[in-house]
């Protein structure tokens, strides 16, 4: 799957300088299987950029093309479809339910997906050091603890791309390496793309590109 | 059935919203259901008591009396144009008229000389009277009248009369079996006839001979005809209310019984009528509820319902849990107030019985229209959310 961008302008970016970005106003494509890193402070359309890949914001001009079409036109259920078969995203806010546990929240998105079984999740939760906290009402875990349980959810289903909007912001450096380890196995499976926004330069995954917004 | 998007969606409702909404439907279906099952009883018990005689009923109608009839008897004449108009009516299937005497009458009992009366005849077309034998016809060479008279009048004698002043009751048959001599008069003439009574009408409360008969003797002994005072009318159903208003409007008196109770028929079915109107207001308010109750769960899980949106759910589905839900409060609602209608109902029967009216059956159309309205209601409300979740 090929995301292609043409003279892509969110409406929040209208007004400021965006001659220094490598993606807006351009065009621009992102490559089938790539690893992509998307860097910049914070302001310039990290999180608006993810969110209008994955179809939550429709106020821009110019045009996105997903392998030839215009995202613009697809309708609830196309995205729906997307979302449950190419588009897997990792939220910088999350948006886990607070009252189900963690392995409910996960388990909202397997049933759509039914994509691996549970043996799998347990072993993934594992890997993280998050066994412990399936069990618990995710309203009363940490931002850390959230993240990687949202990390899990994410993985749960079959992707083309995976969006990771700053995904590891609370976690400390075991954690973050465990979860990072998991991730690119998982995409490698899959032989899917990644698409990842941080702040600063990063190393975590061997990417094969690094752009400015 | 998704347990989690349950939790997740209706764990955010007002409970008594719901239960004010279900109390509510519960008694509006209930009154509604009660009404519709009594309304067909009603009508039930009037068909089966205009039945007992015949489909359609009969009407004997004359003009009000006033203190113009006292003295102008011609004003209490129907005209023909009148009974014309009468004719012409859709309620009304046929209209004849009562001719009376226009000559003296004198009646002798044959076998007990000395016992004579003044009496009137009238008369009126052959297929407007029940009971009509073969022998009631005028055949002028036999010089014999066959008479009708009302079963009010033997009942009068035998139960009135009689009874008071020490006088025997007689049988129906006994009075058939009575000869007696009738002597018309009139235009100088005379001539003796015989009579006898060959029938009783339950119909008609009056002294009838065949028509033919009064129309030869009036010719002979009389002055010709006449503007018939009081007219017979064939109706489908004695309590329509165009007829009332016809009736009413001409100022014309109609006397009947069934017309009575097709009128307290009509005032009841309007009552019960009111009754399933009040039901179908309460229903209809509680679907309100109903639905704005849905639509706080939505607005209330505004952010739910993106992020599910946001996991690849539809909206369909979304919208499909809500719409479970509210179909096992309108099922729940549903048997309550059918199991309460039906004993209300039996109940209600017992009551009939007790004072006269059989009515045992319980009509299917009280469960048909439950299960419509709750269906309708269900339909409603997964519309409104659908188009609220687009």
């Amino acid at each position: 799957m090929v995301f292609r961008l043409e003279n892509l302008l969110p409406e929040p970016l209208k007004e400021t300088d965006v001659s220094a970005s490598e993606v807006w106003n351009r065009s621009f494509e992102f490559g089938c299987g790539k690893c992509i890193c998307i860097q910049a402070e914070s302001g310039k359309g990290k999180t608006t950029l993810i969110h209008i890949l994955y179809g939550r914001r429709k106020d821009f001009s110019g045009k996105v093309l997903l392998d030839g079409e215009t995202i613009d036109k697809f309708n609830s259920a196309k995205w729906a479809t997307l979302r449950q078969r190419s588009l897997s995203i990792v939220f910088q806010e999350l948006m886990l339910f607070g009252e189900l546990t963690g392995w409910e929240n996960i388990l909202l998105k397997l049933r759509l997906t039914k994509y691996c079984g549970k043996e799998h999740i347990q072993e993934m939760a594992s890997r993280m050091n998050s066994a412990h906290l399936l069990q618990k009402k995710c309203g009363i875990l940490s931002f850390g603890e959230r993240q990687r349980i949202a990390i899990i959810r994410a993985l749960v289903q079959p992707f083309d791309w995976l969006l990771l909007d700053e995904p590891f912001s609370h976690l400390d450096a075991e954690n973050l390496k465990l979860a990072a380890t998991l991730i690119a196995e998982e995409c490698k499976k899959r032989q899917a793309g990644m698409l990842v926004t941080a702040l600063g330069k990063d190393s975590l995954f061997p990417y094969d590109q690094t752009i400015t917004v | 059935m998704n347990l989690l998007l349950w939790k997740i969606l209706l764990s955010r409702q007002g409970k008594w919203q719901l239960y004010i909404a279900g109390a509510g439907f519960c008694i509006g279906l209930f009154i509604m259901l009660v009404s519709v099952q009594l309304y067909l009883d009603l009508q039930k018990v009037l068909a089966t008591q205009q039945g007992k005689e015949n489909k359609s009923s009969y009407l004997i109608i004359n003009k009000q009396v006033t203190l113009l009839n006292t003295f102008d008897k011609s004003v209490s004449g129907f005209s023909a144009s009148e009974i014309d108009t009468l004719s012409r009516q859709d309620f009304i299937s046929s209209v004849g008229a009562f001719l009376t005497n226009q000559f003296r009458i004198s009646a002798n009992l044959s076998i007990q000389l000395g016992f004579s009366t003044d009496l009137f005849f009238e008369s009126v077309p052959d297929t407007f009277i029940d009971n009509k034998p073969a022998e009631f016809k005028w055949e002028p060479e036999k010089k014999f009248i066959p008479v009708i008279i009302s079963t009010e009048f033997l009942n009068l004698y035998n139960f009135g009369y009689a009874m008071t002043q020490g006088l025997p009751q007689l049988p129906p048959a006994a009075i058939q079996m009575i000869p007696f001599e009738v002597t018309i008069s009139g235009n100088g003439r005379k001539q003796n006839l015989s009579a006898r009574v060959v029938a009783f009408s339950e119909r008609i409360p009056s002294v009838l001979v065949p028509e033919d008969f009064m129309k030869w003797a009036n010719e002979e002994f009389g002055s010709g005809a006449k503007a018939p005072s009081r007219l017979i009318i064939e109706v489908r159903d004695a309590g329509d209310e165009r007829l009332k208003k016809f009736l009413d409007d001409k100022k014309y008196a109609a006397n009947s019984e069934r017309m009575q109770l097709q009128k307290a028929g009509g005032v009841l079915k309007m009552v019960v009528t009111i009754a399933a109107a009040t039901g179908l207001i309460f229903v209809i308010l509680s679907l309100v509820i109903f639905v704005l109750n849905f639509q706080l769960i939505l607005s209330r899980a505004k952010q739910e319902v993106d992020a599910l949106i946001n996991l690849g759910y539809t909206r369909l589905s979304i919208s499909r849990i809500l719409s479970l839900q509210f179909m096992m409060v309108l099922l729940l609602v549903l048997v309550i107030s059918l199991i309460s209608q039906h004993f209300a109902v039996n109940y209600l029967h017992g009551f009939f019985a007790k004072n006269g009216f059989v009515v045992a059956v319980q009509h299917t159309l009280p469960l048909t229209l439950g299960f419509a309205v709750a269906a309708f209601m269900l339909l409603v409300n997964s519309m409104v959310l659908r188009l609220t979740l687009r």
